[in-house]
C-alpha cells in the first residue's frame, strides 16, 4: 500500500493519472514481494580458539535495504547479526574505512552499488593479504607506518618555522599535483597489487608511492633530491611490475600506476623536476 | 574523560608517531593505567621489543585471501601472461642450448630426423605456434612495458586496450610465422 502511493507521488505529472494506474499496480506487487540476495561474507573471530576462517551467508531483502553494499553491511549487523565487524564512517566515499574486497575487486562498500541479481551471491571478504583483526578488519598498521616513512609533510631547505610564512606556487605547478592529493588512503590499491602481497614488508605499495610522488613532485617542497635517493634500493619502488591492479581498482578513480612510473622516471634521470614556476613567499603577520 | 583523552593521544602518539618497527613501546603512566584497565587494548599493542609481523604472529591472525579470490582482469592476466613467456622462452633457449651441447648428434641431424618422421601440417604447425606465440606476446607487450616506461599509456581504458591489442598482434604473427 506505501509503495502504490510513494509511486503515484512521484509520476503525477501531465500524463499523470491513466499511465500510472497500470504500471503502479504492476511495481507495486513486485514491490511488496521481498527480493532476496544471499550476501556470502568472510568472518574470522579472534576471541573464537582456534576458529578458522570461513564464509557465512545472509539473506538481505533488497527491498528493504539501501542501494549500497555498506548499507546491507549495516543492515546484516543491525537486524540479523551484531557480531558482524567491519569499519565504516562517512558513507560517502572520502573517509576510506570501509575499503574491502567486493565481488574480487577491492573498493568501498559505501559507493559500490549492489548486483541485484539474486541468482549469485556478492562475495565480500577483508582487503586481500592483510592480517585480519576480525572479519573484515585488517591490521593497517605497515601500510601507515609505510607512510610515515615517506615523510607526508612540506619540507624546505631552511627549516622555517611552519605557518609563518605563506609559501607561493604557480598555477601551472599547483595543477600538478591533481589527482594526487585526492587519495584518502584507503590502501584499495595497494592491496590489489601481486608485488605488495609478496614483497608488503620491503615495497611500498601504490597508494604509499603515489603520496610519496605528491611531496617530491611539489614545487614549494625542497627535498626531493633526498626523498628519491631514499628509494634508491631494489624494493621500495622497484617492485612496481606495472600490473596495473592498482589503478584498476582505485574507488577515486586516481592513477597511483602512472605516479610510480614517474617517480622511475625521475630516479632514472630521463625527466627532472624542474625550477618552481613561482619562488619566495610572503611573511604572515603573527595570529 | 580529560585524562582518558590525553592517556589515548600520548599513547597513539607513543606507536604512530614514533612507528612501530624495532622500537619499544613506552607508556606514560597514564598510559599504561588506560591499558591495563582496558579490556579491548590488550591484545592489540605491542609488546615489548615486538614488531608489527610479530605481533600478528603471536595473535594468530589468519592472512587474508588474495589470489584466489581476487578478479582476473586485463591487468593481472597480461602481467603473469609476459612473466610465463618469459620464463618458459628462458627454459626451451637454456635447455635446447645445454641439450646441443650434451648431445652427440648435431643440430641438422636431430632436424632430420624430425623430418623423416612425416607429420602431418597441422602437428608442425601447432608445434611453431606453441613456441612462436611466447616470444611474439613477450616481444609486443615489451614494446607496451617500454611505452609505459616512457610515463604513456597509464589510463585504464589504454591499459586495457593495448593488453588486448598486444595479444591480439602476437596471435597474428604466431600464426604467420607458423604457417611459414
Amino acid at each position: 500500500m506505501i509503495s502504490t502511493s510513494k509511486l503515484v507521488c512521484t509520476t503525477t505529472g501531465r500524463f499523470g493519472s491513466i499511465v500510472v494506474r497500470g504500471s503502479a499496480t504492476a511495481t507495486a506487487a513486485a514491490a511488496s514481494a521481498p527480493r532476496y540476495k544471499k550476501f556470502a561474507i568472510y568472518r574470522w573471530d579472534p576471541d573464537k580458539k582456534g576458529d578458522k576462517p570461513r564464509l557465512q551467508t545472509y539473506d538481505v531483502d533488497l527491498n528493504a535495504c539501501g542501494p549500497m553494499v555498506l548499507d546491507a553491511l549495516i543492515k546484516i549487523k543491525n537486524e540479523v547479526d551484531p557480531t558482524l565487524t567491519f569499519r565504516r564512517s562517512c558513507r560517502e566515499g572520502i573517509c576510506g574505512s570501509c575499503a574491502m574486497n567486493i565481488g574480487g575487486i577491492n573498493t568501498l562498500a559505501c559507493i559500490s552499488k549492489i548486483d541485484p541479481s539474486p541468482s549469485k551471491p556478492a562475495k565480500i571478504y577483508p582487503l586481500p593479504h592483510m592480517y585480519v583483526i576480525k572479519d573484515l578488519v585488517p591490521d593497517m598498521n605497515n601500510f601507515y607506518e609505510q607512510y610515515r616513512s615517506i615523510q607526508p609533510y612540506l619540507q624546505r631547505a631552511d627549516n622555517a618555522k611552519p605557518g609563518s610564512a605563506q609559501l607561493l606556487q604557480s598555477v601551472d605547478d599547483r595543477k600538478k599535483l591533481d589527482g594526487l592529493y585526492e587519495c584518502i588512503l584507503c590502501a584499495c590499491c595497494s592491496t590489489s597489487c601481486p608485488s605488495y602481497w609478496w614483497n608488503g614488508d620491503k615495497y611500498l605499495g601504490p597508494a604509499v608511492l603515489m603520496q610519496a610522488y605528491r611531496w617530491i613532485i611539489d614545487s614549494r617542497d625542497e627535498k626531493s633530491r633526498e626523498r628519491l635517493d631514499k628509494m634508491r634500493d631494489p624494493f621500495s619502488v622497484y617492485r612496481c611490475h606495472t600490473i596495473m591492479n592498482c589503478t584498476k581498482t582505485c574507488p577515486k578513480g586516481l592513477n597511483p600506476g602512472k605516479a610510480i612510473a614517474e617517480i622511475k622516471k625521475l630516479l632514472a634521470g630521463i625527466a627532472t623536476k624542474g625550477k618552481p614556476g613561482l619562488e619566495g613567499s610572503i611573511k604572515l603577520a603573527g595570529p | 574523560m580529560a585524562m582518558f583523552t590525553t592517556a589515548l593521544a600520548r599513547q597513539s602518539y607513543q606507536i604512530f608517531g614514533k612507528g612501530v618497527f624495532q622500537r619499544q613501546l613506552q607508556l606514560t603512566p597514564a598510559a599504561a593505567k588506560w591499558l591495563a584497565t582496558s579490556s579491548c587494548a590488550k591484545a592489540d599493542v605491542l609488546k615489548q621489543g615486538e614488531d608489527f609481523w610479530d605481533k600478528n604472529k603471536r595473535l594468530n591472525r589468519p592472512m587474508s585471501p588474495h589470489l584466489t579470490i581476487y578478479k582476473w582482469q586485463v591487468t593481472m592476466i597480461g602481467s603473469i601472461t609476459h612473466r610465463a613467456t618469459g620464463l618458459a622462452m628462458s627454459g626451451i633457449m637454456s635447455g635446447f642450448a645445454i641439450g646441443m651441447l650434451m648431445l652427440p648428434g648435431s643440430f641438422p641431424h636431430y632436424l632430420g630426423i624430425i623430418e623423416s618422421m612425416h607429420y602431418g601440417g597441422a602437428c608442425i604447425f601447432l608445434l611453431k605456434y606453441a613456441l612462436s606465440w611466447p616470444f611474439m606476446f613477450h616481444f609486443a607487450n615489451g614494446i607496451r612495458h617500454l611505452a609505459w616506461d616512457m610515463g604513456k599509456g597509464f589510463e585504464n581504458k589504454e591499459v586495457a586496450t593495448t593488453g588486448v591489442t598486444v595479444a591480439a598482434i602476437a596471435t597474428a604473427l604466431a600464426i604467420i610465422v607458423s604457417v611459414m
